[in-house]
């Protein structure tokens, strides 16, 4: 039986999922087309599962299956968080710890709305603040975003180069990879070697 | 209708009026009140109704292809989570008593896309026009305390479900926690219809919902009511603490 917690889970999820998906005509039209189909959702660990039903206005989750779902994913939570998280999610998604039963096109076809899904955030902050202030706001965090990554990509590689340049705490990629061509070669010419005294002492 | 039957008086609220004008004064409560139901509910419960709603369809076992009847459906909220559950194959009649109330179900529902396993029926439930036998499962949410003759509207609930079919009541009922009791009252009494004041413009329409509120069965009571109608296995569950409970019951 679903406890208060799990429906407050449930609604707040949908409330959350579903405002954004309909910032996005194309989304939701495309989930139109699943309508009718139960994609469902396994966690390892998990004692309940979650089943997800597309329709034309966004996604209507249960935890009682309507009926055999017709794609089931399952997997362990970081399995899911890797799919929810990783750019290609066709990579995180097959091979990679989550198993697909079922209707593996439909997993496919769900995987590709959401990865195409573009959401108008924009739209949906001016709904509560206001155009001009959301576009203003939307403005100022597009700069900080593009702010903050070049300033991440620049302190990583500055980072790096004072270890590895700077004090020589950490050897750079490319000594790394000769070393490492090194170790190769002389592992194989030891199995060169082995492999002659065997055939010598025969 | 009867001479005796007209002389028969019921509670509309706290008030007393006769058994065949009480139908007329919740029509005109609704009438009132459908503009603004959704944005009312959302206030006067916290949100708290639509994890009612959601805990009420989890549990009722819907399943694709089943028929399902949402009686006093109002604003749609269940039918709009059924009619994706059952699917195409399946079917959802929304039926109210309250035609205002039914129009702005369906146009809200209309709206949003919900169409093709969907039937809107203006209907009495203590008289269904629906043949023996005919749903999977009934919902009757926050509307058995408006009807005049509750008995009649469960065996008339029981008869048109399928054997094996579900009835599901959420209504209003009675906390067991005085201090809750207490908080509600003050709340119900003093701040609710102010809200439908300020929100509505009807204060009276608001303090008639807290009244019938007080003067429908408690749990037990409605329980036996259900037993009496026909259904076994019957059986509640509380929900914020009794302010709602689910009743269910199940046709032999």
């Amino acid at each position: 039986m679903i406890s208060s917690l799990q429906a407050v889970f449930l609604d707040a999820a949908e409330a959350a999922v579903n405002p954004v998906l309909q910032r996005d005509p194309v989304t939701l039209a495309a989930l139109g087309k699943l309508s009718g189909k139960v994609i469902g959702i396994e966690v390892t660990g998990w004692p309940v599962s979650l089943y997800i039903l597309p329709h034309n206005q966004g996604v209507q989750l249960h935890q009682q299956a309507p009926c055999e779902a017709d794609v089931t994913l399952s997997g362990d939570v970081a399995a899911f968080i890797k799919l929810l998280s990783s750019d290609e999610k066709a990579d995180a998604m097959f091979g990679h710890g989550i198993s697909v039963t079922g209707n593996t096109a439909l997993a496919s076809e769900f995987q590709a709305i959401l990865k195409a899904s573009d959401p108008d955030w924009e739209g949906l902050l001016g709904n509560l603040i206001g155009d001009l202030p959301a576009h203003e706001v939307s403005r100022y965090l597009g700069w900080k975003m593009g702010f903050y990554k070049q300033t991440g990509r620049s302190l990583s590689q500055n980072t790096l180069e004072y270890l590895q340049e700077e004090i020589r705490l950490l050897p750079p990629a490319a000594e790394i990879d000769h070393y490492l061509h090194q170790v190769d070669q002389i592992r194989q010419q030891c199995d060169r070697l082995a492999a002659r005294i065997e055939r010598l002492k025969r | 209708m009867t001479d005796q039957k007209q002389d028969q008086t019921t509670h509309f609220g706290y008030e007393q009026v006769k058994s065949a004008d009480k139908a007329d004064r919740v029509a005109d409560v609704f009438h009132s009140v459908a503009a603004k139901y959704d944005i009312m509910n959302d206030l006067m419960s916290g949100g708290v109704h639509r994890l009612w709603k959601r805990l009420t369809i989890e549990q009722s076992g819907a399943r694709r292809g089943h028929t399902i009847l949402d009686i006093a459906g109002g604003t749609g909220d269940l039918t709009m989570k059924f009619s994706r559950i059952v699917g195409p194959a399946g079917k959802v009649v929304l039926a109210d008593i309250n035609d205002s109330m039914l129009n702005v179900g369906r146009d809200k529902l209309l709206d949003r896309g919900v169409a093709g396993n969907v039937e809107f029926v203006q209907a009495n439930a203590e008289a269904l026009p629906f043949p023996d036998n005919t749903f999977d499962v009934i919902t009757i949410a926050f509307g058995l305390r408006n009807v005049t003759d509750k008995d009649a509207a469960l065996r008339s609930m029981a008869r048109v479900l399928k054997p094996g079919g579900k009835l599901m009541v959420l209504e209003f009922s009675k906390t067991d926690n005085p201090a809750l009791t207490k908080m509600y009252d003050f709340y119900s009494f003093n701040i609710l219809p102010k809200m439908g004041q300020m929100i509505a413009g009807d204060a009276e329409s608001y303090r008639y919902l807290a009244e019938s509120i007080r003067m429908h069965p408690d749990q037990e009571t409605l329980k036996e009511m259900m037993a009496d109608a026909g259904l076994v296995n019957c059986k509640y569950q509380n929900m914020t603490g009794g302010i709602v409970a689910l009743h269910t019951g199940i046709k032999p």
